[in-house]
């Protein structure tokens, strides 16, 4: 078991590149298909093995494969994960399944080229999320942006071209200055392991002047907010959204813009505690206008791709404004809403993505009432809409309620405006609603539209599925972040964290874990030694302890 | 009669054995039979051109100097004999499947490629600036050649005429930069310039002439190397060579130039460099951005990867503004990678020329990814490599770059070349743009037949892999040679 625990990741890594090299050799598109069906749905199981045995009471990294790659630069493979990236992992593994099974019918020319980028694109994504050596972090982040540029370059629709080098150029552009922020960092601390730079920054065996604190803040940031997209660098999101195909859109949306967020919470808090602060400010007010403005630009969009991607604009906002609150609830709620906008929003791609399968078309004009003829798929419509509205009880209400109490504890009109977004997210995606499942079926090219079909159906089930699990199990996902997230907010104003802390958990209540078999017993008060025991964890010994949460491993306290 | 000694001949064996293949290539190609010239010459050169790189390795067993010290083999200039022999030898196997196809198959486009690499070799193991400058003319002269050989086309006589005229105009210069430097130093042996007492006071009286001896030099030197303001020739040229020619420009004159380029300035006149090191950074972020915005406009893939080249001096003038080891051993890798990324390049565009270069333009190469996928494939690796993108071996060349120019608090610099290399992406991925995405709106002939082709793409892109990926030997190799050009001047 723990020979499996230091290389699981490296089996996640390294599926989909089997896959790919399976696909390029494989005989015919059914194969090839079938191949990546079962890669991906590999890597998917494989990459459970993470949140089953996932030690949620220490903040650390954990299931870590540290190996030298390059000597002469002291660069090394150093995978691991945390409770920030944990189900990041495990979201990109399942969205690019669904990827594959939405792209089943859609992408009929160029097949085995499709599903080998599609597959080298997954490794390149988790990498992003596990790479802790920040060059491996680099490549990976690099080795993301080539398949998805091809993705929507070759297999987009009318304005392809535009839309893939718009991507790969605003992409390009942030990462080569995030690129010279690296080489600057490794002249100064002599390392590229993210937890050794961290550990001489924040013990002041470096000391960054301000002014230099800045400008690499700065390098990093730039990088992660073209990704997120943080107001003003959105202009190439909605463009590469409407080009892409369905799986593209659903793994640009539901994983390549949480690099974004990622990287801040990781690389820009985690590093730069000070810039942070005081670019604190700047941020929220450029996450606020995002908000506002993604989700009005989306509520005028005639083009309901094109609405889901503002809408993505508006969320990710949302994101940012809980990860520059530094709040423990902001915080949480942030890495509680990237998985929610991963389903939702990758939802509601796969939605349109198979109306336009049927009808060739995003204009919402074209669509109305198709609930008459197409019940299932509105059924499933519904639900989905309402989880990225924010329902109560499904998934979308958790991250953005936790978030807006973050944002409101920081500062009130935060909370307020953010909230805003939310009466708006409501409006915009009802009006989507309203114009493709409601009114009457007036158009004749609607007439004959078949429902879903079974693939379609279970990847739909598979999303409705989950986001009323998340909903309703919300600690299944918030619990195991937390010790991270405490840690991730450790250097900044660190007592009002322990008492905002306290109503998400109780250490009174023992939360359950993910994979419980008694969900039930789990709400009951147990000694948390009782858990471990019945659930192998990696570190036994270290389980035990109970409330270990705040103790900087490796990572540097508050200073 | 002076007694020479045997282990002088086998300090330049390289340099012997590349000779003795090019006359023999001559005296072949007489009493050839006419249909069997090419292939018989094509054979020779192979040989020849791998036999010069093997002896490299015999080269290097015999570390020292011969010929009255004017000659010398360390690990300085084995890095660089190899760099350009192996060179040499993926030209070869390019021009044996281009020139038959071109219908241009003359045994002395090959001697002449094998008497360029001598010039090369000979450039870069000298120490002593009249053999460097003999050198260089022997190189220069053969490129002057090369570029013409296309004799059917104007474009290829104006390359070979403008590529004379203005390449005589810079030796010329560096010629009379070596005056000067004598004329203040009383020498023209590298490690006694080094040692000179007016090299670190270039500014101040009569030490002045070392200034003007080292500006004269550089651009005598910057010409070469194609670096802005003296780039203007380079389109031009690159554009009118036959394509393989142009790969051999691209990668082993311009090593060559390189590596004098360190032998003067950082082994003969590093003391003065606070005074020369501003030429270098202007010339760097002028080659930079010259190069980079006018590649932008380019519809003829040559010229573009001409502006292209000028750019890529510019990153390794960057390294070269370090003024340390590190920047040596940046510039030294970055090189290596620039070789095999820029020759792998020019194969693929060679390859799919056709008959008097009919097919270089951009739209020329819609469609191409799936009709041809594994020729594309590797022209999409040394494009991503040429962009920098990592598991390659251009983004660790800009990586070691950007890093020694960190080290030296080239803060400035970095940013512009960091800024440039984003511009660059732009015009390296529109071909891939065309490659994979656009449709052809006319259809292109099916490339020629081709064998050695592959082997030398095969290994271009092998070669580009392997510096992404384990480039731990390469690095250490570069940094044995940086320690090597410094040792003689005690620093």
């Amino acid at each position: 078991m723990d020979a499996l625990n230091h290389t699981i990741i490296s089996w996640t890594l390294l599926l989909p590149l089997l896959g790919a090299l399976g696909i390029v050799l494989a005989p015919s598109e059914r194969v090839v298909r079938w191949l990546a069906a079962i890669a991906t749905a590999a890597t998917f199981l494989v990459s459970l093995h993470l949140p089953f045995h996932f030690d949620a009471q220490q903040g650390g990294m954990q299931f870590i494969q540290n190996l030298p790659w390059i000597q002469s630069l002291d660069i090394h493979y150093f995978v691991a994960v945390d409770g920030i990236s944990l189900w990041l992992v495990v979201l990109t593994t399942l969205l690019t399944f669904f990827g594959v099974l939405v792209s089943w019918k859609a992408i009929h020319y160029r097949v085995k080229f499709f599903y080998a980028l599609l597959l080298i694109l997954e490794t390149g994504m988790l990498g992003v999320f596990v790479g802790l050596d920040l060059m491996l972090f680099y490549t990976f982040w690099e080795v993301a942006l080539v398949p998805m540029a091809l993705l929507i370059g070759i297999w987009g629709h009318e304005r392809r071209i535009y839309a893939a080098v718009k991507f790969f150029l605003y992409t390009l552009a942030g990462s080569v200055l995030m690129l010279a922020s690296i080489i600057w960092l490794h002249t100064l601390t002599g390392s590229f392991n993210y937890l050794e730079i961290q550990r001489q920054l924040a013990t002041g065996v470096v000391r960054l002047s301000p002014h230099a604190e800045m400008v690499l803040f700065l390098g990093f940031f730039l990088a992660f907010a073209i990704k997120v997209p943080l107001f003003p660098f959105h202009t190439w999101l909605p463009d590469a959204h409407v080009e892409a195909p369905t799986a593209g859109s659903v793994l640009l949306a539901g994983v390549l813009l949480k690099m974004g967020p990622y990287g801040m919470l990781r690389f820009n808090l985690g590093l730069f505690p000070h810039a942070s602060e005081r670019a604190a400010k700047v941020v929220i007010i450029l996450a606020l206008i995002g908000i506002i403005y993604g989700a009005l630009v989306a509520f005028v969009q005639p083009n309901m791709k094109k609405l889901v991607a503002y809408s993505s604009v508006s969320h990710m906002g949302f994101i940012v404004l809980g990860i520059f609150s530094f709040t423990l609830l902001g915080t949480q709620g942030a890495l509680n809403q990237m998985l929610n906008h991963g389903i939702s929003t990758g939802g509601l791609f796969i939605l349109v993505g198979m109306l336009y399968e049927r009808r060739h078309t995003f204009e919402l004009a074209e669509y109305g009432g198709l609930a008459t003829q197409m019940p299932i798929y509105a059924a499933f419509f519904v639900v989905i809409v309402m989880s990225s509205a924010g329902l109560p009880m499904l998934n979308g209400f958790v991250g953005e309620f936790l978030i807006m109490l973050g944002a409101y504890t920081a500062r009130h009109a935060f909370g307020a405006i953010a909230a805003t977004g939310v009466i708006l997210s409501a409006m915009y995606l009802l009006r989507m609603t309203k114009a493709t499942l409601w009114g009457e079926n007036s158009n004749p090219a609607n007439a004959t539209l078949a429902d879903a079909d079974t693939r379609e159906r279970f990847v739909l089930a598979g999303i409705v599925l989950l986001a009323l699990y998340m909903g309703v199990q919300s600690t299944v996902f918030t619990h195991p972040t937390e010790a991270a997230a405490t840690q991730a907010l450790a250097p900044f104003n660190g007592e009002e964290n322990v008492r905002l802390r306290a109503p998400l958990a109780d250490p009174r209540v023992s939360t359950p874990r993910f994979g419980d078999p008694a969900g039930i017993a789990a709400r009951f008060p147990a000694h948390p030694a009782a858990s471990a025991a019945t659930f192998p964890s990696p570190h036994p010994d270290r389980t035990l302890a109970v409330v270990p949460r705040a103790v900087p491993v490796a990572a540097g306290g508050s200073r | 009669m002076i007694h020479i000694p045997f282990v002088f001949y086998l300090r330049i064996l390289p340099e012997i054995v590349l000779t003795a293949f090019g006359m023999l290539i001559m005296l072949v190609e007489g009493p050839a039979r006419a249909g069997n010239r090419g292939k018989a010459t094509g054979r020779l050169a192979l040989t020849g051109a791998v036999a010069g790189f093997l002896s490299c390795f015999v080269q290097a067993r015999y570390p020292g100097t011969a010929f009255n010290d004017m000659f010398r083999v360390d690990a300085f200039s084995v890095f660089f004999h190899l760099l350009i022999t192996a060179a040499t030898v993926a030209v070869v196997l390019l021009a044996m499947d281009y020139l038959p196809a071109q219908g241009m198959e003359r045994g002395e486009i090959y001697a002449l490629l094998l008497f360029g690499t001598v010039g090369m070799g000979f450039m870069v193991g000298s120490v002593e600036l009249i053999m460097i400058f003999l050198s260089l003319e022997i190189s220069s002269i053969a490129t002057y050649v090369l570029a013409g050989s296309r004799r059917d086309s104007a474009y290829s006589t104006e390359a070979a005429l403008k590529y004379l005229l203005l390449g005589s105009f810079a030796t010329a210069f560096f010629l009379y930069g070596i005056a000067m430097t004598y004329g203040a130093t009383g020498t023209t042996h590298i490690d006694l310039i080094a040692a000179a007492p007016g090299v670190a006071q270039a500014l101040h009286g009569v030490h002045g002439l070392v200034l003007l001896g080292a500006g004269l030099m550089f651009i005598g030197l910057g010409f070469k190397v194609s670096a802005a303001p003296f780039q203007i020739w380079t389109p031009d040229v690159y554009e009118g060579a036959p394509a393989p020619v142009t790969a051999f420009m691209s990668a082993g004159p311009k090593a060559a130039a390189f590596a004098i380029f360190l032998r003067i300035f950082y082994g003969a006149l590093s003391a003065s460099g606070n005074t020369w090191f501003w030429m270098v950074w202007v010339a760097a972020i002028l080659s930079m951005t010259i190069g980079n915005i006018a590649a932008l406009r380019q519809q003829n893939l040559k010229r573009m990867l001409a502006y292209s080249s000028i750019a890529h001096a510019g990153y390794v003038l960057v390294a070269f503004a370090a003024l340390g080891k590190q920047g040596i051993a940046a510039v030294m890798f970055y090189l290596a990678a620039y070789v095999a990324m820029n020759i792998g390049a020019f194969a693929v565009i060679a390859h799919f020329s056709y008959r008097d270069e009919r097919y270089v333009e951009l739209r020329d190469y819609a469609g191409l990814g799936f009709k041809f996928p594994g020729a594309s494939a590797c022209l999409t690796l040394f494009l991503l490599s040429l962009i920098g993108i990592p598991l390659t071996g251009g983004f660790l060349g800009k990586l070691f770059i950007f890093r020694a120019a960190l080290d030296a608090h080239l803060i400035g610099l970095t940013v512009v070349a960091v800024i440039n290399s984003a511009i660059a992406a732009f015009y390296y991925l529109r071909v891939m743009v065309y490659l994979y995405m656009r449709t052809p709106d006319r259809e292109i002939e099916k490339p020629l037949p081709s064998g050695t082709f592959a082997v030398a793409l095969g290994a271009c892109a092998a070669a580009v892999l392997w510096l992404g990926i384990f480039p731990d030997r390469m690095l250490e190799f570069a940094t044995r040679s940086a320690n090597a050009l410094l040792f003689h001047i005690g620093r």
